[in-house]
This record gives C-alpha cells, structure tokens and sequence, in this order.
C-alpha cells in the first residue's frame, strides 16, 4: 500500500483544506490561505507529471467513491492504469516551497487563530477553533478580510470539534462530552447566531471524538471510549431530522454482543412505516443541508461514562475500532437499522492486524477515514485497509483525515518539525464501509 | 530524539502580539522575583500508596525540580508544573505511574496555602488533570526542551514522550 506524497516546506502547526482552499496554520495562529489548484498545478511547471494523475490524487477524489464513476473504475482495465499512474506519482519528488505559496498569492491572516491551537473544522463556510480559550468561530470569507476578529462560542477547553449536519460534537477534556448547533451558512449571514451554551452528554475526561452515523463516539485514556448512541427520526414532509439520545455505550460493552443484548433501542416511526430508502440516501449522515437536526431536550442530566479498563477506543464513520495488542479490533454500527436489540444493528468483521515488525506499539489515537482505519502510536502512524498496512516512518506532530469532504476524503495530513505532508490514498473505500447493493459513499455526484 | 530547530526566516514572529511570548521575554532568574515559595515532598509519592504515582527520582533533585519551575515561571496561583532536565536540557524520566506501567517525564505541582507539593504527572491515568496548560507548554518548546511532536500532542490532550 503506497501513497501520493505532497511536501509544503515551512513551520506549520495544522492544516486544512476545503472547498478548493488550503489552510494552513503556524504555531503563533497566523493563518496562511492558498488557493490550492494553483499550488498543485505549480508541482508540474519544468516537469513533466501526469495531469490526470495529480487531479486525482489531490484536487478531487470523486471518482474513487461517487457512484456515478463507480462502474467505471471498477472495470480491471481501467483499475490498472490509474494505479499505474499513481505509481508513477508516487515515485515522484512532490514538493511546494514558500516562493511556491507567494507565487499563488497565498493570503496571510496574522492573530486571528489562538496560538497552539486544539483543533480546526471547517463546515458550512464557519470556521471553528478550538483551544484553551475555547470554541471561536469566523465565517470563512472573512479570514483573508484585514481587521476580522473571532467570535468566542464556549468558554471551556475544548480538545476535539467535529462537524456533521447541523451539530457540533466536543470533546472538553475532563469537562466530558458535549454538543451544540453548528452556525447557519455563514456566508449570506452578515454575523453569527448565538445559540445557547453546549449540551453535556456524556461526563468523563475526553480527549477526541468522532461521527458514527448520527450518534457520537467520545474517545478517552482515562475511562471508557464512549458512544452516545442516537436514533434519528426524519419528517420527510417536513424535511426536518430530529436526533433522540437514547443511552451511552462504553467500549467494553460495544466489544461484547451478549451485554447488548439487553440495550433495547427505540424504533422511530417514520423508519418503521416507511422505506424512504431512496429518499433518504444511502449513508448514514445528516449532512443534507435541507435537513434541520433538532436536538432531543429530554436528558437533562449527563450520562456518566464507565471506568475503562480496555485498549483506546475510538469512531468515525460508522466504524468503532478498539486497540488490543497488535490487532484493532472493528465494529461497524448501522445506525438506520430497525432492529429493535443494539447487538443487532452492529457487524464485527476481522480484525485489523498492525504489522510484525511494528514492535509494542502503544496505541494514542485513531481515526475512521473513508480508505482506511489511522492508528497512531507513540512513535508512528500507520493506515490500516484491505490494501495492507501503510506505515509514515516517523512521530507526526499531528495529522487529519477529511472523511466528510466530497473532493478530499483520500487526503491524510501529517504536520512534521518543518514541513506538512499531504499523502493521497487512491485505493477503494474499506470493503467494511461497502453496502452489499452499492457504496456508502459520501456523495452521489 | 530530533534536535529543536528554530522558526526559519520565512516564519517571521516579528509583529506579532504573542500571548505565549518567546523566551527571552519572560522573566528569568535574572529578574526581580518574590522569594521562592516553600515545598515539601509528600510521601504518598514514594511509598507505593495505591494510585499514586511515584517519584523515581531523589527528594532534593524533586525540590530542584520545583524550583527551577519556579524560577522559569512555570507556575500558576495554585498549580504547575515542572521538568527533570539532563545536560543537554531535555527532560529525563522522573517517576512511574502508580502500577509501574509507565515512566513519566514531567512533574505537576499544588500550591494549598503558599506550601507546595508536587507528584510525577499521568496523563493516562488523570488524563487533563495533570496536563500542562498552554503556556507552560508553549514555553517547553520554545526554550527547546520538547520536541514539536511533544508540544502537539500535550496541547490535543494525547499522551506522549519527551
């Protein structure tokens, strides 16, 4: 298992990339705006790389999980000459320096992000930074705006902000787990909409969190990986979902199918009575923007998280993935089942085995990406898919993965001491995520 | 372990309101301070006591230890904390967690009522609790004690090295 390397020189600290922009961040909060089409297309002037090949690895990945191009690069011929090409990228040097970044007028945005910031999302055109100082958020339009300030959304520490649909999941530390409404499209608003203050789901110390379908998974070193499990219900007519919080889950039940056996989950109406396959689509998001998420206000009370005494747990994707030696062990939950008994709406594949050589690895995070399940250790970072195991060689300062972007969800980046490395994986969605009628892809186009 | 390297020329912090200000601009040992605070090892943190990390390291370098936090202003009102630095000003292990499973590299320190104590901290086990705030982090880095993988990993609440 191979990947497509990009190298941008510098000393960066995060990265993002969205809606054809990549975001880069220093340390200090400076925040470096790059049009990133040109960036790319700038790796192939005196040289000569394959086109086709460069689109497809790092400015749209459409083809590799839209249906609409599904039959086409499944056919075997066609399968080897992208692989091929990307081979040959591969084994080519691929990097950007800061005379490439000013070469595409690179905006930069002095002290708009905190220094040493927890975490970036991107979603609906806000920007979200997360930090000591807390949630601030700025509409995405005005980060390259001289002047442009942020606006703080919650004041406690937050570790880990992940977007889908209209809500915001939290991951505060040892505040325990939250979530809040996610800002409106804050392009063709002239401000942000003040919601009320974040709802506590689930008390215990947490460090990240992750999706999995409509409900949330709460990944920590000190108690239990947590999954605060929804149901969804959708009013089609009214074109509205609205999420119930029905229980939290630790990972040490989620692992054992005989203790869910008695986790009875309710059934929502409009799932029961109706089909609504084609309606509804085939994955398990909220990210439809003509849906309206309304949090269930019935818990008033958070649900406090079990004493762990598993490997590190964590979710994304509708995977949930528990480290136990040199092997992950994978649950895929299906959310939109209608099976009444939480064992029944959970798969256990194989597990996923670390490589021989990886050593005694102790495992510190993970992460669900569409082409494969991350795992970080103490000293490396290694993708682990149906393509084999793929490994970085090195202790990142950190890495992400854009398992909800529609042209980028084969990206991994890896901030290192003195360069971002972008690496572009071209192989098919994990056979996991693959529905036995079509793709779980995130789009349709 | 990598060598720190500095911002390059390109990073310019020139200009820059920095909340965490590099080094040279935060009072050192140079400077006119109050007198060092007073602390006491506890011996909790040396007799096994069940879930209580322990410290591997003597009662006077621990005190040394305090003090040279003291001195870098790594200390806030009631809580800091603190490293154990070899000769090449990298941090050395100090303690093990409470079970002997993990060796632990920084130490965090209480003040109750102007008297401080301080234990090897754990962030497996009392995850945030012990955690270094930004700041302090910050600092870590920019004097070079900590690697930039170090400082990242502190900052997204994941357990990590020196």
């Amino acid at each position: 298992m191979r990947s497509v390397k990009l190298a941008i020189e510098g000393d960066w600290w995060d990265s993002y990339v969205y809606a054809g922009l990549l975001y880069l961040l220093r340390p200090d909060g400076t925040v470096v705006v790059a049009p990133w089409r040109p960036l790319v297309q700038r790796l192939a002037i005196g040289r000569r790389l394959d086109d086709l090949g460069l689109e497809l690895a790092f400015l749209d990945a459409r083809y590799l999980y839209g249906e609409q191009w599904a039959r086409l690069v499944s056919d075997p011929e066609i399968g080897d000459v992208l692989t091929k090409k990307f081979e040959r990228l591969a084994d080519a040097d691929l990097v950007l320096t800061q005379n490439d970044l000013r070469a595409v007028n690179a905006h930069t945005a002095g002290g708009l992000a905190p220094e040493a910031l927890t975490d970036l999302e991107i979603h609906n055109n806000v920007v979200y930074f997360a930090s000591e100082d807390g949630l601030r958020a700025v509409p995405r339009r005005r980060v390259t705006q001289p002047d442009s300030a942020t606006s703080r959304l919650w004041d406690a520490e937050v570790f880990r902000v992940r977007a889908q649909g209209r809500v915001l999941a939290l991951a505060a530390g040892s505040d325990g787990l939250f979530e809040r409404h996610a800002e409106p499209r804050a392009a063709f608003v002239s401000d942000l909409i003040k919601h009320p203050e974040p709802h506590a789901l689930v008390s215990g110390d947490f460090f990240s969190c992750g999706w999995v379908g409509s409900s949330i998974y709460a990944t920590s070193y000190v108690n239990a990986g947590t999954l605060a499990l929804f149901t969804e219900e959708r009013d089609l007519r009214r074109r509205r979902t609205y999420r119930f919080f029905e229980d939290a889950i630790a990972d040490d039940d989620l692992f054992a199918p005989d203790r869910l056996r008695d986790i009875e989950l309710s059934v929502p109406e409009t799932l029961a009575t109706e089909p609504a396959e084609d309606q509804a689509g085939s994955d398990d998001s909220l990210d439809a923007e003509d849906q309206r998420v309304i949090f269930d206000r019935r818990v008033s009370e958070p649900i406090k998280a079990a004493e762990g005494d598993g490997g590190l747990s964590w979710g994304g994707y509708q995977l949930i993935c528990q480290s136990v030696g040199n092997e992950v062990r994978v649950a895929h939950y299906q959310g939109r089942s209608r099976a009444r008994r939480l064992n029944e709406r959970l798969r256990f594949p194989p597990s996923l085995k670390l490589p021989e050589d990886a050593g005694a690895q102790d495992v510190i995070a993970g992460d669900v990406a569409p082409f494969g399940v991350v795992v970080e250790s103490d000293r490396d970072l290694f993708v682990m898919s149906d393509a084999g195991v793929w490994r970085l060689g090195y202790e990142p300062a950190r890495w992400r993965t854009f398992a909800r972007a529609t042209n980028y969800p084969n990206q991994l980046h890896v901030v290192a001491d003195d360069r971002l490395e972008i690496h572009s994986f071209n192989t098919r969605m994990l056979s996991l995520l693959r529905s036995e009628r079509k793709l779980l892809g995130r789009t349709r186009r | 372990m990598r060598a720190f390297r500095a911002p390059a020329a390109d990073d310019s912090w020139a200009g820059l309101r920095l909340r965490y200000p590099p080094p040279h601009e935060v009072a050192d040992a140079a400077s006119p301070v109050p007198a060092c605070p007073s602390y006491t090892p506890l011996p909790a943190h040396r007799n096994c006591t069940r879930l209580k990390s322990q410290w591997d390291i003597s009662e006077d370098e621990e005190t040394s230890c305090f003090h040279h936090a003291w001195r870098r202003n790594w200390l806030e009102d009631s809580v800091g904390w603190g490293l154990h630095l070899d000769d090449s000003g990298k941090p050395s292990w100090l303690g093990h967690s409470f079970d002997n499973q993990c060796p632990l590299w920084f130490a965090k320190f209480v003040g109750v009522r102007e008297l401080w104590h301080g234990y090897p901290a754990d962030l497996k086990r009392r995850g945030r609790a012990d955690a270094p705030n930004a700041r302090v982090a910050f600092d870590w880095w920019r004097r070079g004690h900590i690697r930039k993988a170090t400082f990242s990993k502190l900052r997204q609440g994941k357990k990590c090295v020196p």
